[in-house]
């Protein structure tokens, strides 16, 4: 049995008969026995030995068997203390149990009247004893299972504080509930200025909130009730808005959505170095236009270096033919200064095109009565072949103009360069109404391009005209019919002929 | 009658220029606007220098420089080659530049060209 744990027994009894049965009667029993011939050394004896059981006689000379109880009920109160009685002493009895006594006995003493009580004290001491363990079990318990909640807290709690991420945590209503220091580097607001004070609607620019919502409740980012790594913008307390990657999740509890956690990741830095890469991409290309302006204007440069010196020798010498021809060079040259300037221009400009209702057919006759005179000077016979069906629609004549030029000039200069001097070189300007829109053919019978020029033909700078080329007209060109919805084809047969054609939506 | 230069360009007004200021100065010029025809030119006027652009079509100013030296008829001829700054122009002077097979060209000069400093090249190469 358990409570066979408490044998230890005192026995305090000034009869030394009582004193010797008791002790045979129970260490035979196994109990370990200590016996006290008075109150006085029964007490000092249980102050050294500390007994569960105390077995006392309540008639004693000097302190007797009540002033023991209570001496030992003050020294532990646990302790069992069993008082024998005389014979029909109740009132003893009475005394002795109000003072927690846990037992009686009378006089004689009887064996198995002194068993039931010794084993009713044991009982009570071992139940005492489970009691006390298991109270002090349960305390142990209770502070191991709140320490390890505290633990699993403070570390979620860190977690959340000391991610570099930003985490803002809201309630189904929108309020927001954790507010980290990431959210707080992030924003610029203090987490107690935010918690339980701001919806989460309120950090994010306008319609932002509303497209996180749909994103929650779509396949598209991540899955229904997630969102993945979504660009968006949220807005700080000095109303910076502030590009984030966006994660995050609805969060439920026993299937009921409870509120919703999301992740925002600074993407100031990755937009900064993007803008500066763009930055650098755009300088490196203004330093090759320049440069290749540079040289193109050089080449101009040395025209009028040219006509300025025949002029001048012209003017002084009284020869008025090298006047004449250094006077066209100056001509020439600032002719292809302005056209560069309208060509860089339209190159540069991020332009709406200006469409206004006009005629294809006129600036096709616009652009070939301009032309007619120097491609005759080259020998070219300039034809046109105009559909008269074409009624005016909506385009950005000047485009058109700059377009047509652009190509007219190159099939002219088609032709000046084509080394077959045998030919009778002529450039058509073809209008025709399709379907699909206008269509312009410019085509000449010149030298034809080659498959080298032709995969280099809108590169910048790109031109086969030597000095004579800026490299910037076809790339102007297609510029100008992109902008206005259209697109630009050619075909070729090098040493034969070559054909650019722009189509355009028709917009009547 | 003065010395003859032969001028090589594909751009006329360059032509129109380099005649200019060397007729006014007591030199004949006579012009080719490219390396084929310039070729030609050499063998039938046997001029006297040749001013020669350096980007031709056909046979490119290189190419004739490289014919003329090669020539024991034409490789005494001073040769002036013009330049530019295009890349082309550039990579084909370097190359000339490098090519100690042949002896260099007698002179450069630089578009936009200066009167002053062609006529201070002609006169001390023909005097």
């Amino acid at each position: 049995m358990e409570f066979q744990d408490n044998k230890k027994i005192l026995v305090i009894d000034d009869e030394k008969s009582i004193r010797t049965l008791l002790r045979i009667s129970l260490t035979h029993k196994g109990f370990e026995v200590i016996t006290a011939e008075d109150g006085g050394k029964g007490v000092e004896i249980f102050k050294r030995e500390k007994p569960p059981i105390v077995i006392t006689d309540i008639k004693m000379p000097g302190i007797d068997g009540l002033e023991v109880l209570k001496e030992i009920k003050k020294l532990d109160p646990d302790t069992r203390v069993i008082v024998i009685t005389g014979h029909g002493d109740m009132e003893s009895a009475i005394e002795s149990l109000k003072l927690e006594a846990s037992d009686f006995i009378n006089k004689p003493v009887k064996d198995d009247a002194l068993m039931v009580a010794i084993k009713r004290a044991q009982e009570i001491l071992w139940m005492k004893q489970k009691l006390r363990e298991y109270t002090e079990n349960l305390e142990l318990m209770v502070k191991e299972a709140t320490e390890e909640l505290r633990k699993s807290h403070d570390f979620q709690k860190n977690l959340i504080q000391s991610s570099i991420d930003s985490i803002i945590a809201s309630k189904k209503d929108g309020t927001i509930i954790v507010f980290n220091q990431g959210a707080e580097n992030l924003l610029g607001f203090k987490a107690d200025e935010v918690i339980g004070k701001i919806q989460m609607e309120a950090i994010f620019p306008q319609g932002i909130s509303e497209m996180i919502q749909e994103s929650f409740s779509s396949q598209a980012y991540g899955g229904v009730s997630r969102l993945v790594n979504y660009e968006s913008a949220v807005i700080s307390k000095n109303d910076e808005e502030i590009p984030v990657r966006t994660s995050g999740t609805i969060l439920f509890q026993n299937g009921d959505e409870i509120g919703a956690v999301y992740f925002f990741q600074d993407l100031r830095e990755i937009k900064r170095l993007q803008k500066e890469l763009i930055d650098n991409e755009r300088l490196s290309a203004i330093g090759q236009t320049v440069a290749g302006m540079a040289h193109y204007i050089k080449n101009i440069l040395n025209g009028l270096e040219g006509g300025i010196y025949m002029v001048n020798t012209g003017l002084k010498k009284d020869k008025q033919a090298t006047l004449s021809k250094g006077w066209g060079m100056v001509q020439n040259n600032v002719a292809r200064i302005s056209d560069l300037v309208m060509n860089m221009l339209s190159y540069s400009k991020e332009r709406e095109p200006e469409l206004e209702s006009c005629s294809p057919n006129r600036i096709a006759q616009e652009v070939f009565d301009l032309m007619e005179e120097s491609a005759k000077k080259s020998k070219v016979k300039l034809i046109k072949d105009f559909d008269l069906s074409i009624n005016a629609c909506y385009l950005d004549p000047d485009g058109l103009h700059r377009c047509l030029l652009n190509l007219v000039t190159n099939a002219i200069d088609a032709c000046r360069f084509d080394s077959n001097k045998e030919k009778d070189w002529s450039v058509v300007i073809k209008t025709r109404k399709k379907e699909s829109g206008i269509r312009f053919d410019i085509t000449d019978n010149g030298m034809g391009m080659t498959q080298e020029v032709q995969e280099k033909l809108f590169e910048r700078f790109f031109t086969t005209k030597g000095s004579k080329g800026s490299g910037f007209g076809l790339l102007v060109t297609r510029k100008i019919i992109d902008e206005q919805g259209g697109n630009i084809t050619f075909k070729s047969d090098p040493g034969k002929e070559s054909t650019f054609s722009i189509h355009l939506p028709y917009r009547s | 009658m003065g010395k003859k230069i032969l001028i090589v360009d594909d751009d006329s007004e360059q032509i129109a220029f380099a005649s200019t200021v060397l007729e006014e100065n007591g030199y004949t010029s006579i012009s080719a606007t490219n390396g084929i025809e310039g070729m030609g030119k050499v063998e039938s006027e046997k001029p006297d220098l040749i001013l020669l652009d350096i980007l031709m079509p056909e046979k490119s100013g290189i190419t004739m420089f490289r014919e003329l030296r090669a020539n024991e008829e034409t490789e005494n001829i001073p040769v002036i080659i013009v330049t530019g700054i295009s890349k082309g122009e550039q990579f084909e002077e370097r190359m000339m530049r490098q090519d100690f097979n042949i002896p260099a060209p007698q002179g450069y000069i630089q578009k936009p060209m200066k009167p002053w400093i062609l006529l201070k090249l002609v006169n001390g190469l023909l005097s």
